[in-house]
This record gives C-alpha cells, structure tokens and sequence, in this order.
C-alpha cells in the first residue's frame, strides 16, 4: 500500500513539473489595462491565478538572465464560451484577452513575459482582533482553500478567546463556567474592491457558527461532572478589508468586520452523565459577550 | 567682445536652419526579414532601442520605412534601396522631411500580428530595452507613391 502511494506521489509530482515546463509562457500584450492573450478555453486561466512578469537581460559573458518585475493576477479571464461578469470584455478579433490586476509590481511594459506561478492548494494565515468580548477576540487561525479572488474562501477559525466567569444557575445548581477556547467554523467570501500596486481593497462577506468543541464549557469548580455544550447560533459578518501585499504569496491586513446575530435561541448544553438538560446560555452570556458588534483586527496570510 | 554674444546665436540660428533642411537618417535599430506575404508585401522584424515600451512601435514603424526607402533589406524581397540616401537633393529632402515629419509613412506600415511582442524578443540591453516588432510594409504601394512624387524614377524607364 505504501508503494502503490509513493507511486502515485512520484507521477503526481512528475506530472506537476512537467506541466511547469510547459506552462503558459507570453507577453504583456497592453497595459491601460493589464492585458495578455491566455484564455481560459487555451491555457486553463481562472480567476485569481497568479503571473510572473519578467523580462530578459543579457550578461557580459553573453548569456542571458531572467530579471523580475512582479507579479500580476488574473482578474476577468478570457472565454470566447463563458460570459459572465468575471470573463473579459475587451477582445482583439477571435483571441480573448485576460485581464490582469497588479500585485506588488510597478512599472510593467508591453512585451514583458509573464509565466504562470504555482500556489498552495490552502493558504494559511492568522489574526489578531483587539476588541474584547467578540466573535472575533484576540488570536484567530484561519485557513482557505485556493485563496482565489473573487471565488468564497473556506476559513476555519479557533480559539477565539472569550471568558466569562459569571454563574449560571440551573437547576438550583449554581456553576462557574469558564469559556477559554472554541472554534467555529465558517465561510468567507473575499472580493477585491480596488487594486493600487501593492496596496488591495476587498470587501468581506462571511457567516459561522456551529461550533466545533467547547471542552471547557461545563468544568466547573464545584461540580466534576464533565460537560460539552451544544451551541448551534447562527452569525454573518460582512467589513472591508485593506491589504499590503509585500510578497505575491504573503500578504498582510487590517479589517474591520462587524458581526451580526442570524440565529442565537438555541443554546443548549448537556450533560454527560447527569440529568440531561437544556438551558439557554445565550442570556448568561450576553452580559460578557457582544453579539452584535465591530471589530478591528489585523493579520497575516500566507498563499 | 561686445558682439561676439550676438554673432554665437546668429551662427546658432543658421545652424539650427541647416539642421532642418537637411535630412538624418535613424540607426539604431535592426532589421531581419521574417517571411513573405503577397506580392509586394513585406513581412519584417524590427528590434528599435528605446528606455520605454511606449512610443517605440512608432519608432519601429519609422525606421522600417526608412529601411525600406533607402538602407534595402538584405534577404528580403527589397535588397536594395530606393534610393541612395547620399544622392538627395534639397527637394527630395524637404519632401522626406514631411513624409516623415507628417508621417505619411504610416499608411504603408502596419503591425503584423496585432502588436503583440513575441517571448524573447524584449530584452534589456544596458539601459534600454531591445524591443522586436513584426511588421508589414506595403512595399509595392509606397514604390507608386514615390514614382507619383516624382522622388525615384519608374522601373524600366
């Protein structure tokens, strides 16, 4: 069995650097705005993919050597069978051309070649929020799946970071219940507003909620029954987002996201072993949690 | 002392006058046919020299044309030129002056593929960037308009 994946390893990889000899490799072909002729029928162009632009220098001993300029992104594609708001409107004749948005990158020229950069699968990055008391409180990890322009990213955020020592009372019982960490889980669709060279406009639409472990909701001081809660709200958040890409592949952010409740009336927690329950915890909360609120947060993403 | 000022900028002035009478022919560029089209049609790649991209097709659409006229094209259909640019009265000069200064060349000169830069054929070279563009040069046109002008005589007279 392990022979059989080590193989198929070997012709995947194989199969990947063979297809990067023969990537696409063409010119600029204008530059009010950022076009090349590739299309998505040709050469598999979709939104979001990433473009080396370069161009050749001759050395003193009469070889030649690749000089970078930056990198460009597929932003509308070119399809002569796709029309949509993300294909391209601007055609030469029967060759559609893919519109490009500059990342990191300054003075392009016509002509300059451009080759198509190979990107992680799942990108990878983390944030900081510094409001207490939200969704989105302190330290946040989040990953996404081919962090595409333009298309719905997948995050996953943990450990966010809400405490809240107040007691609730069920059943006369009084508990402690002390709320480190959780996670939830989400989607995040990004769509960039405005490029300016290295500097990105985007704004963000998002909603989560079924949260994915909660161990420490029912540890209480006085009572050693081991307890998860089951909380099923509902959240969309939506904010804007300014990003500083130093790098193709690193990028960092300021955003502001404000949280609004979708559904929150089923909060329930259980019990383990004891008297199965139902309580809302929601209320409880309310006091040390905002449900409705802005947040500012900052952040790294690695692509 | 006083009027050597004064007789600096008269001789300025006549130089200057000279300079635009006379005609001066752009060399910094290569030339390589690339295939042929219809009959009198050439099909050729210029490499022109320039610090930007913008404005060298211009450049590259001028100096094709002066090729053409009077350099010829070695391993081309237009060999040789159409007329030796050392044999130039002042009329046939005040003549090439508007046609290039007008540009009236640009009707017998086009991008033959759409303007698009071939892989490899922008390259930086020193400071500037060597630039290839693939034209095409109404040859047999531009020779019948030179005849009509009266600039070169019509072959077999």
């Amino acid at each position: 069995m392990r022979k059989v994946s080590v193989l198929f390893l070997m012709i995947f990889f194989s199969a990947n650097s063979i297809r990067a000899q023969f990537g696409i490799n063409t010119t600029l072909f204008s530059i009010k705005p950022v076009t090349a002729k590739v299309s998505y029928e040709k050469d598999g162009v979709v939104v979001g993919d990433l473009f080396k632009v370069f161009y050749e220098k001759d050395k003193s001993n009469g070889s030649t050597k690749d000089v970078k300029v930056g990198y460009v992104m597929a932003h509308k594609i070119g399809s002569s069978t796709i029309k949509n708001n993300k294909t391209s409107k601007v055609y030469d004749g029967n060759t559609p051309l893919t519109v490009f948005k500059k990342v990191g990158v300054r003075n392009v020229e016509k002509g300059m070649e451009i080759k198509k950069v190979k990107r992680n699968f799942i990108s990878y990055g983390a944030e900081y929020s510094l409001q207490d008391n939200t969704f989105f409180s302190g330290p946040t990890v989040l990953a996404s799946f081919k962090g595409a322009t333009g298309t719905i990213s997948f995050v996953i955020v943990s450990n966010l970071k809400f405490s809240t020592n107040t007691p609730i009372t069920y059943n006369r019982i009084t508990k402690n219940y002390d709320i480190k960490s959780w996670g939830s889980i989400g989607l995040r669709g990004e769509k960039i507003l405005a490029f300016l060279n290295y500097f990105q406009v985007s704004g963000l639409v998002g909603f989560f909620g079924a949260p994915l472990s909660v161990d420490n909701i029912g540890k209480t001081s006085n009572n050693t029954e081991y307890a998860y809660g089951r909380l099923a709200p509902w959240y969309v958040y939506g904010g804007l987002k300014l990003s500083f890409n130093i790098n193709p592949r690193i990028q960092f952010y300021v955003q502001d996201l404000y949280t609004a409740n979708l559904v929150s009336g089923n909060w329930d927690i259980d019990y383990h072993g004891g008297a199965a329950s139902a309580t809302s915890l929601e209320s409880q909360l309310k006091d040390n949690l905002r449900f409705q609120a802005n947040s500012i947060s900052f952040g790294i993403r690695i692509r | 002392m006083k009027y050597l000022h004064f007789f600096i900028f008269l001789f300025g002035v006549a130089s200057n006058s000279f300079a635009q009478s006379s005609f001066k022919l752009d060399r910094e560029f290569d030339i390589q046919p690339s295939y042929t089209g219809v009959q009198g049609v050439e099909v050729l790649k210029v490499f022109v020299k320039s610090k930007k991209e913008k404005g060298s097709l211009e450049k590259a659409k001028k100096n094709v044309i002066q090729a053409i006229i009077f350099q010829g094209v070695s391993g081309s259909g237009s060999a040789s030129p159409f007329i030796q640019v050392n044999y130039l009265d002042d009329k046939t000069k005040e003549f090439f002056n508007t046609f290039f200064g007008k540009k009236h060349y640009l009707r017998y000169v086009n991008t033959a593929n759409d303007g698009s830069i071939t892989p490899g054929d922008f390259k930086r070279v020193g400071k500037y960037f060597r630039i290839g563009y693939l034209l095409k040069v109404e040859k047999a046109q531009l020779r019948a308009y030179l005849e009509d002008n009266g600039i070169i005589r019509k072959l077999g007279l």
